[in-house]
């Protein structure tokens, strides 16, 4: 087979290999590797460039070997916080702006009204499709918008800017814009671009504050607007369903919730009878919902059956077809209910590496089983052979308790489990046990420094009758008396696989019980045992 | 209509069943089927261009994605992110550089925007962040520039003050 290399490759293949590429790269290495590829990126007409402006910037250099009519997008960021004066006299030396007639997306970022409207001033009208301008003073808000009207925008971007303050501002009339991202706006500025953008598709928000006065919406106020995407939802569900009575014809929707809003966990059911009711359409629904619930907070949390639950019905499963998973992540005591696949655009950063990484137990609405994940949140990497160790010294609830033992019923990665200093009564064991009975993983359970009684020695010996994997427990300093030592020792009759019971610091003379155990049994039991 | 099959012939002679529908995501086959009316079950498509290993794998991508919803028509919308491989692709393309390119080809040729997409998405990924010295060993490419074409491009690159 002859051989085939990069260089084999006709340009108009090189130059979709550069469109994912930036632009340093192919200016600065692949333009540097060999004649041909020279070549070809002189004839790439698609660049998108990032300039940072500052006083040491040689754009100019940078023009005189490509052509400004070869850059597609632009960004033009101010990160040096020059001033207004340094950054105009840079632009002005350094950017032919006029000469740029193929320019279909620009971004500002950092920079100041003046500035802003000289660069939109210089531009040629006709190309422009996308303007995102990013962090720009209050009062200047409304003329950047008349700025931009004046340009046929497919997509503006207006990020960073918290618009409930500035009540001044119009929406241009008979704009085409078919997709608009906002920052904060208010229930007034919602309805209006609703009703004064007829053209747009797709409406970006961070978050709507509604407030007292509720204008009563009587038919949809837009029935183009298809997608609606509130980042950094803060609304309620009274307040969601009147957002989307003005939008009746919605196809998607994507709701990312701002973490202090549901502290019960996000109700189902009445998600369910909102969309049912006001956006009959909606065929692609994704939402993500996240919170940590607090050590001490007197609100009953749900455990993630229970969560996921309303999600089983048959408007969720059958007609619309959106899965949803809810895990619970112990370490962090975060709980989270999303649609799954994960697509959504929420922001990383909200969450702890650990969030992203640690295990957790997980419910999908698909087949209401509890598992326990250890994958990153995003990636699918399953890990094997696990040690689950729960926290120290937090407080259970019966919930979380819930969730542990539920997931563990359907492992089948943990080898050993450490829930030492963890307040673990009799309850909470026999909810473990009962867990744990079609559990064939586990070989190590770590219970010391609980306040396990002999009632909990009687459930983990009715356990460990039947069990044959399990080869060490440590139940050091739990509250069992001589009785349920004994009981302990009687169940290794039957059990043959368990080589180390740790019975050390609780209430209990242990001499007889050693002696029983160790001439019931030949193998290699070790009965630790307290001396007092 | 389902279940129907084509018979698809690489350039060494060997044929290939394939669904109509796993077909039909490349363009060219797409095109060749509706517009010229080769629906009839015994007409072998004749690929010139690609050979039958090649034509094996990109028979393997289609049928993994043939439930993929369809890409965005206008080239705008390109997807630009780079780490979104899925790890199937990412399985699938860890081949060495030869087979990598034809496939690039191949896509091109028989127009699956999808594995053309996640082909070239691979190769970006093997240039970005590289020096140029690291992108000649990466592919084996000789630098054929004289001196003065280096001196010339070295000073052009005086544009960037953040190498």
């Amino acid at each position: 087979m002859e051989n085939i290399s990069l260089l084999s490759l006709p340009p108009e293949i090189c130059h979709r290999i550069f469109d994912y590429c930036d632009s340093q790269t192919i200016l600065l290495s692949v333009r540097g590797v060999c004649r041909y590829l020279h070549d070809i990126t002189s004839t790439y007409s698609r660049f998108e460039l990032k300039c940072n402006l500052s006083k040491n910037s040689k754009y100019d250099v940078l023009f005189r070997f490509i052509s400004p009519a070869s850059i597609t997008s632009l960004t033009i960021d101010n990160k040096y916080h020059s001033h207004d004066d340094d950054v105009i006299s840079c632009l002005t030396r350094n950017f032919p702006l006029i000469q740029f007639t193929q320019l279909r997306s620009l971004h500002v970022d950092g920079c100041n009204y003046s500035v802003i409207k000289i660069i939109l001033s210089s531009i040629p009208f006709h190309s422009l499709d996308e303007l995102s301008i990013t962090q720009i003073e209050e009062h200047t808000r409304p003329q950047v918008i008349s700025l931009a009207a004046k340009f046929n925008l497919r997509k503006f971007v207006f990020a960073k800017s918290e618009l409930t303050t500035n009540d001044n501002i119009s929406w241009p009339i008979n704009w085409q814009l078919e997709c608009l991202e906002i920052g904060t706006c208010n229930l007034l500025q919602y309805l209006s671009i609703c009703k004064r953008i007829p053209s747009l598709r797709t409406l970006v928000i961070e978050d709507c504050v509604v407030g007292e006065y509720w204008p009563k919406i009587s038919n949809g106020l837009s029935n183009q607007l298809k997608s609606l995407t509130i980042t950094n939802c803060s609304a309620y569900f009274e307040e969601l369903e009147l957002l989307f009575s003005a939008v009746p014809a919605l196809t998607h929707l994507e709701l990312v919730f701002d973490e202090d809003m549901y502290e019960y966990g996000l109700n189902g059911h009445r998600l369910e009878r909102i969309l049912k009711r006001r956006l009959p359409l909606l065929h692609d629904f994704k939402f993500f919902f996240a919170y940590h619930y607090s050590e001490n907070s007197n609100i009953q949390i749900l455990d993630i059956k229970s969560l996921i639950l309303p999600f089983r019905s048959s408007f969720w499963l059958e007609e619309k077809h959106w899965y949803i998973t809810c895990d619970h992540i112990l370490q962090t005591r975060m709980i989270r209910i999303y649609t799954t696949p994960v697509q959504i655009r929420y922001d990383k950063g909200r969450f702890s590496e650990q969030e992203l990484r640690e295990h957790r137990c997980e419910v999908s609405s698909k087949d209401y089983t509890c598992r326990f994940i250890r994958r990153s949140f995003e990636a699918q990497i399953t890990e094997k052979n696990l040690t689950m160790s729960y926290p120290e010294n937090i407080r259970t609830n019966n919930e979380i308790i819930q969730d542990l033992a539920a997931a563990l019923e359907h492992d089948d990665t943990f080898l050993t489990l450490d829930l030492s200093k963890n307040h673990i009564g009799d309850t909470e064991v026999e909810q473990f046990v009962n867990a744990l009975k079609s559990n064939t993983t586990l070989n190590t359970i770590d219970l010391s420094n609980n306040a396990i009684t002999d009632v909990g020695a009687q459930h983990l010996a009715e356990y460990l009758k039947y069990n044959t994997k399990l080869t060490a427990i440590d139940l050091s300093n739990n509250a069992i008396t001589d009785v349920g030592a004994e009981i302990l020792a009687l169940c290794l009759t039957h059990n043959t696989s368990l080589r180390t019971l740790n019975l050390t610091d609780n209430n209990s003379q242990f001499r007889k019980i050693i002696e029983a155990t160790l001439t019931m049994r030949t193998n290699t039991v070790k009965c630790y045992s307290c001396c007092h | 209509m389902a279940g129907n099959k084509i018979k698809l012939q690489s350039n060494d002679g060997d044929t290939f069943d394939v669904d109509v529908e796993i077909a039909k995501q490349s363009a060219t086959i797409k095109t060749m089927l509706e517009d010229l009316g080769m629906s009839e079950e015994d007409d072998v498509i004749p690929l010139p261009n690609v050979n039958s290993a090649i034509l094996k794998k990109v028979i393997q991508w289609a049928t993994h994605h043939k439930d993929d919803p369809p890409p965005p028509e206008d080239d705008e919308n390109r997807e630009k992110n780079l780490s979104d491989i899925s790890s199937w692709d990412q399985d699938f393309l860890k081949v060495d550089q030869g087979t990598l390119f034809e496939l690039i080809l191949a896509a091109n040729y028989l127009d699956i925007k999808g594995l053309l997409d996640v082909t070239c998405k691979t190769v970006a990924n093997m240039i970005k962040g590289r020096t140029p010295e690291e992108i000649r060993r990466q592919f084996n490419i000789k630098n054929d520039f004289t001196p003065q074409e280096e001196e010339q491009i070295k000073k052009e690159n005086e544009w960037c003050e953040e190498k």
